[in-house]
C-alpha cells in the first residue's frame, strides 16, 4: 500500500464526512416543527410571540442557518460538537457514555454471529439440496424473516415468566465495573442482533464456499493428497473469504447505527438511543453529531475492510501500486 | 462433492445453547428485598426526565417528578379540590384584586435554608421574567407585582380578578425555588426544594435516584426513597412487573394491558386521567359552519363503541367539562341522543346535506397508540350517516403547525385538561384564547360564560356557571366529546398505600409502603 493511494483515501473519507455534515445539517432544517414544537407539542400554540422569541433565543434558534452551520462547522473542527439544546450536555460527552454501549453490543453480536454463520454455512454447502442444507437454509430465512423486536420482546417476555429475570431492572453497567454483571445485561441483546447477522454470515459463507468448492484449484489440492480438513479451511474458506469479510464489514457499520430496536427494548442507554431522543426532541446537535459518528465509522470499517482484502488477496494489492 | 459427518457440527450448536444458558440468574427482588420504611421504591416509566428547572419544565415525566422534590403554595387533592402547600391560607382582597398568601412556618429546602415569602416572590418573579423563557408565564398574566410585606406574607397583585389563579398556582411550573438558588443560577443544575423528596442522582436516559426528606412538612415519607428507571419500550416494562423486578410500573397501551388484570406478581390499576379524547371540528369551514350539521355529527358518534374498540371497554365517557370536582350530563344541550345513527341522519338530512360530505381529518401519530384506533372507529361511524373523514396521518411535527393553524376540516386530539374548567377552556373559548384558532369556533355566549366563571371565587355561583357553559358548549358542538385518557398502573402487589390521581401526580408515593 503506497504512501499516495492512503493519502487519496483518506482525503476521500474526510470529504465524505464533510458531505455527510452538510446533508443531515440541512436535513435536520428542512423537518417541519423544531425542538419547541416537539417539546410542547399543541401546547407550542398557546405561546404568545414573545415567549417564543424567549424560547427561541434560549435554544439558539435565532441566528440565521448559515450562522448555526459554521459555528457548529468550526466547533466540529476542534472536536466540539456541540451541546444538548435540552441539558446543556457536551453532545461529545453523550457520545461518550452511549459509544461503548453500541459498541460493545455489535461486537458481542459480531463474536457470536460470525463463528455460528460461517460454520453453519459451510455445513450447509458441505452437501447442497441434502436435509442439512435445507434445514440451516430454513433456519436461516426464519431468522432473517423475524423482525428482531418480535424477537426481543419475546426474549425479555421469556426470560421474565421463566427466570423471573429483567436484563434492564438495574441500571447499565459497564464491562469495568462489573463483568459478570455486564455480561448479563448485554448477553441477550447481542444474541437477539446475533440472529440475524449469523443468518446473512451464513448465507454468504455458503454460496462463496461453494463458488470456491468447485474451482480448479480444490481438485488439485485433493489430487495432490492434502488432507480433507485443509482442504475445506485452508484451500476452500480461505478463497471464499472476501465475499464474508466484506459482509461482516457491513454489517458491522450497519450495527453501530442499527442497534436502536434492540437497546429500546432492553433499556440500554446506547448510540441508537440517543438518536432517536436527538430526533424526537429535534435536538440538533445531538443528531448531527451521532449521524457524522455512524457515517465515521462507517467509512473506517470499509477502509479496514480494504485493508484486510488485501491481506486475504494478493492479487488486489496491485491496484494500489497501479495510482 | 465431499462429505462432513454431521455430528462435527453439533459442536457448534452446542457452543450457542451454552451461551444462552450460561447467564443463569437468580431472580432480582425488588429493593434487595427491604420492605417497610427502608424500602426504596422502584418506578418503571418509558420517558426520562428533560430539564431540571420547574419553569421550563412541559414533558409529562419532568412534572410528575419535580413535583416530588418542589412544593407549590397550594396543591389538589385526589378529589381536585384545592389544599395549602407551602401556603397554609389565602384572602382574596380589593374585590377580587389581591390574592395574600399566608405562609408556612417552619419549612426547609434540601439545602438546610429555611423558606420565607423572599423564596415565593423570587420564585413567580422568575416566572413572570420573559428572560426565563418560562411556559408558566401565562398562567400569571393577570399578575402586576407581587409584593413580600413580612417573612410569612405573599402579597399578589391583580389587574382583574382571576378566581383560576389559585389552580394555576398548583402546577409544577410555578414550583417554589429557593431565591438564593436563582441568584446564584443553579436552579437547572440541581434541584432543590422543600418537597417530600431530595434530588439524589440523574443518569439521563437511565435512572433518577430520590432521596426522602425526612423533615418534610407535611410528614416522613414511608419510604426511604424512589428510583426511576427509563424503560423506553412498554411491553419491557410489563415484563419487569412480571419478574417482580419493579414495585410500579407505568404505561399507557391498552392493548398490552388487556391480559394482565389476574397476574399475581402485580394488580392492574386503570387511572382516568384529565385528558381528554375528542374530534375537533372546524367550524369556519364548508358544512361544518352550520350548527345542525355539526350537532348531527356529535349525535351520529358512539362513544361507547369506541371505548369498547380503543380501550377493550373500560375508559370514562366525558362531555366537556373533564374535571371530577365539576361532574356534570355529559349530553345536556345536544338535543338528541348520542350515538342515535338515525336521527343524527335526518338531521343532516334537514340541513340540506342529506348526501352527505368529505372531511380532511388530521390525526397524530408517534405520540400516543390510541389516535389511529379511535380515528378508524369514528371514520365508521361517521360513515353511517355520509360523512367521510379522509383520514391524514401525520408525525408530531407536521401535526401540530397544520392544528395550531387550523389547517383541517377535522382533528382527532387529545387534549389537556384542568380540574378549573376555566384553564381548560379560556385558551380556545374566550376571545384572547391563545388556542382560539385551533378551536375552530368562537361564540360571545361561551367568552361571556368563561369570564363570569373566571371573575367570582364564591363556589355555587362557578359551579352554576361551569353547567352553562357544558351545555353551550354541546349546544354550540365546536367538538365531539368522546371519553378520558387513560394511563395504567401495574402495581406489584407488595405495593401499599399509593393512589393514583386524576392529574397522574405521583405524589402519593410519599405515603406507599412495600410489604
Amino acid at each position: 500500500m503506497s504512501l499516495r493511494y492512503l493519502l487519496g483515501r483518506v482525503a476521500g473519507m474526510l470529504g465524505t464526512l464533510v458531505g455527510v455534515a452538510v446533508v443531515v445539517f440541512v436535513v435536520l432544517r428542512a423537518l417541519p416543527g423544531d425542538t419547541i414544537t416537539a417539546k410542547l407539542g399543541t401546547q407550542a400554540a398557546t405561546l404568545t410571540a414573545d415567549q417564543r422569541a424567549a424560547l427561541r433565543h434560549f435554544y439558539g434558534l435565532d441566528s440565521s442557518p448559515v450562522t448555526q452551520f459554521f459555528r457548529w462547522f468550526g466547533g466540529l473542527l476542534h472536536g466540539d460538537l456541540g451541546v444538548s439544546m435540552d441539558t446543556g450536555v457536551p453532545v461529545t460527552h453523550l457520545i461518550g457514555d452511549a459509544l461503548p454501549v453500541t459498541l460493545e453490543l455489535a461486537v458481542l453480536a459480531m463474536v457470536i454471529a460470525v463463528p455460528v454463520g460461517v460454520l453453519f454455512g459451510m455445513l450447509a454447502a458441505s452437501r447442497p439440496g441434502a436435509v442439512r442444507d435445507l434445514s440451516v437454509q430454513g433456519v436461516g430465512l426464519l431468522g432473517l424473516a423475524v423482525p428482531e423486536f418480535v424477537v426481543a420482546t419475546v426474549t425479555v417476555a421469556w426470560l421474565a415468566s421463566a427466570f423471573a429475570y429483567t436484563p434492564s431492572a438495574g441500571t447499565y453497567v459497564s464491562i469495568g465495573d462489573s463483568f459478570g454483571g455486564n455480561l448479563r445485561q448485554m448477553l441477550y441483546p447481542a444474541l437477539v442482533l446475533a440472529i440475524g447477522l449469523a443468518a446473512t454470515v451464513m448465507r454468504t459463507t455458503r454460496s462463496a464456499y461453494l463458488e470456491a468448492a468447485g474451482s480448479d484449484f480444490v481438485r488439485t489440492a485433493r489430487g495432490k493428497g492434502v488432507t480433507e480438513a485443509r482442504v475445506r479451511f485452508r484451500h476452500i474458506l480461505h478463497n471464499a473469504g472476501i465475499p464474508i469479510v466484506t459482509m461482516v464489514g457491513i454489517q458491522f457499520g450497519y450495527l453501530l447505527g442499527g442497534t436502536l430496536v434492540v437497546e429500546q427494548v432492553f433499556a440500554l442507554p446506547g448510540l441508537g438511543r440517543l438518536l432517536l431522543d436527538g430526533i424526537l426532541h429535534q435536538d440538533y446537535a445531538i443528531v448531527q453529531g451521532v449521524t457524522l459518528l455512524v457515517a465515521a465509522a462507517f467509512v473506517v470499517v470499509n477502509f479496514g475492510v480494504d485493508v484486510v482484502y488485501r491481506l486475504l488477496d494478493p492479487r488486489t494489492r496491485s491496484e494500489g501500486r497501479r495510482a | 462433492m465431499t462429505r462432513i459427518p454431521a455430528r462435527r457440527w453439533g459442536i457448534g450448536a452446542a457452543i450457542l445453547a451454552l451461551g444462552a444458558g450460561a447467564v443463569a440468574c437468580s431472580p432480582s427482588p425488588t429493593n434487595g428485598g427491604k420492605t417497610g420504611e427502608s424500602a426504596q421504591l422502584v418506578v418503571a416509566r418509558t420517558a426520562d426526565v428533560d430539564v431540571l428547572d420547574p419553569a421550563r419544565a412541559t414533558a409529562f415525566a419532568t412534572n410528575q417528578t419535580l413535583a416530588l422534590v418542589y412544593d407549590r403554595l397550594v396543591q389538589v387533592d385526589a378529589n381536585g379540590k384545592l389544599v395549602p402547600g407551602l401556603a397554609t391560607k389565602w384572602t382574596v382582597g380589593d374585590g377580587g384584586r389581591s390574592l395574600t398568601f399566608t405562609l408556612r412556618d417552619g419549612v426547609k429546602f434540601h439545602n438546610g435554608q429555611t423558606f420565607t415569602s423572599a423564596d415565593a416572590k423570587a420564585s413567580l418573579d422568575r416566572i413572570i421574567d420573559p428572560k426565563t423563557a418560562s411556559v408558566a408565564r401565562s398562567y400569571l398574566a393577570n399578575v402586576s407585582a407581587v409584593d413580600a410585606p413580612d417573612p410569612r406574607t405573599l402579597k399578589l397583585n391583580l389587574t382583574r380578578p382571576d378566581a383560576s389563579l389559585l389552580t394555576a398556582l398548583s402546577y409544577t411550573g410555578t414550583s417554589i425555588l429557593s431565591a438564593k438558588d436563582i441568584k446564584a443560577g443553579t436552579v437547572d443544575k440541581k434541584p432543590d426544594g422543600t418537597g417530600p423528596y431530595s434530588w439524589k442522582s440523574w443518569k439521563q436516559g437511565q435512572e433518577l435516584d430520590l432521596a426522602a426528606n425526612t423533615h418534610y412538612w407535611n410528614g416522613k415519607p414511608k419510604n426511604a426513597g424512589v428510583q426511576f428507571r427509563v424503560i423506553p419500550d412498554e411491553a419491557s416494562i410489563v415484563s419487569g412487573m412480571k419478574a417482580g423486578s419493579f414495585s410500579l410500573g407505568i404505561v399507557s397501551d391498552p392493548a398490552l394491558t388487556k391480559q394482565l388484570s389476574t397476574n399475581k406478581k402485580m394488580k392492574l390499576v386503570a387511572n382516568p386521567t384529565l385528558d381528554y379524547h375528542v374530534l375537533q371540528l372546524n367550524g369556519r369551514r364548508g358544512p361544518l359552519k352550520d350548527k345542525k350539521v355539526r350537532q348531527a355529527i356529535a349525535c351520529a358518534v358512539n362513544r361507547k363503541d369506541a371505548i369498547d374498540t380503543v380501550y377493550f371497554g373500560q375508559a370514562k365517557e366525558t362531555g366537556p367539562i373533564v374535571s371530577p370536582a365539576y361532574q356534570f350530563d355529559a349530553n345536556a344541550g345536544l338535543g338528541c341522543t348520542a350515538g342515535d345513527t338515525a336521527g343524527a341522519k335526518a338531521m343532516l338530512a334537514k340541513a340540506g346535506y342529506a348526501k352527505g360530505f368529505h372531511l380532511k381529518t388530521i390525526v397524530m401519530t408517534g405520540q400516543y397508540s390510541t389516535s389511529t384506533n379511535l380515528a378508524q372507529v369514528l371514520q365508521s361511524q361517521l360513515g353511517k350517516i355520509g360523512v367521510t373523514l379522509d383520514l391524514d396521518r401525520q408525525q408530531t411535527n407536521v401535526y401540530v403547525p397544520n392544528w395550531s393553524k387550523a389547517n383541517f376540516d377535522a382533528a382527532v386530539a387529545l387534549n389537556g385538561g384542568s380540574t378549573d374548567p376555566y384553564l381548560q377552556y379560556n385558551r380556545y373559548f374566550t376571545s384572547d384564547g391563545s388556542l382560539k384558532v385551533p378551536a375552530g369556533l368562537a361564540d360571545p355566549k361561551l367568552d361571556s360564560l368563561l369570564r363570569k366563571a373566571n371573575g367570582t371565587t364564591d363556589e355555587a355561583t362557578r359551579e352554576q356557571v361551569f353547567g352553562d357553559l357544558s351545555k353551550q358548549l354541546n349546544d354550540d358542538s365546536p367538538w365531539v366529546w368522546l371519553f378520558r385518557n387513560q394511563t395504567y398502573y401495574l402495581e406489584s402487589t407488595g405495593l401499599t398505600g399509593f393512589t393514583a390521581t386524576p392529574s397522574d401526580s405521583l405524589e402519593n408515593l410519599r405515603v406507599a409502603g412495600l410489604a
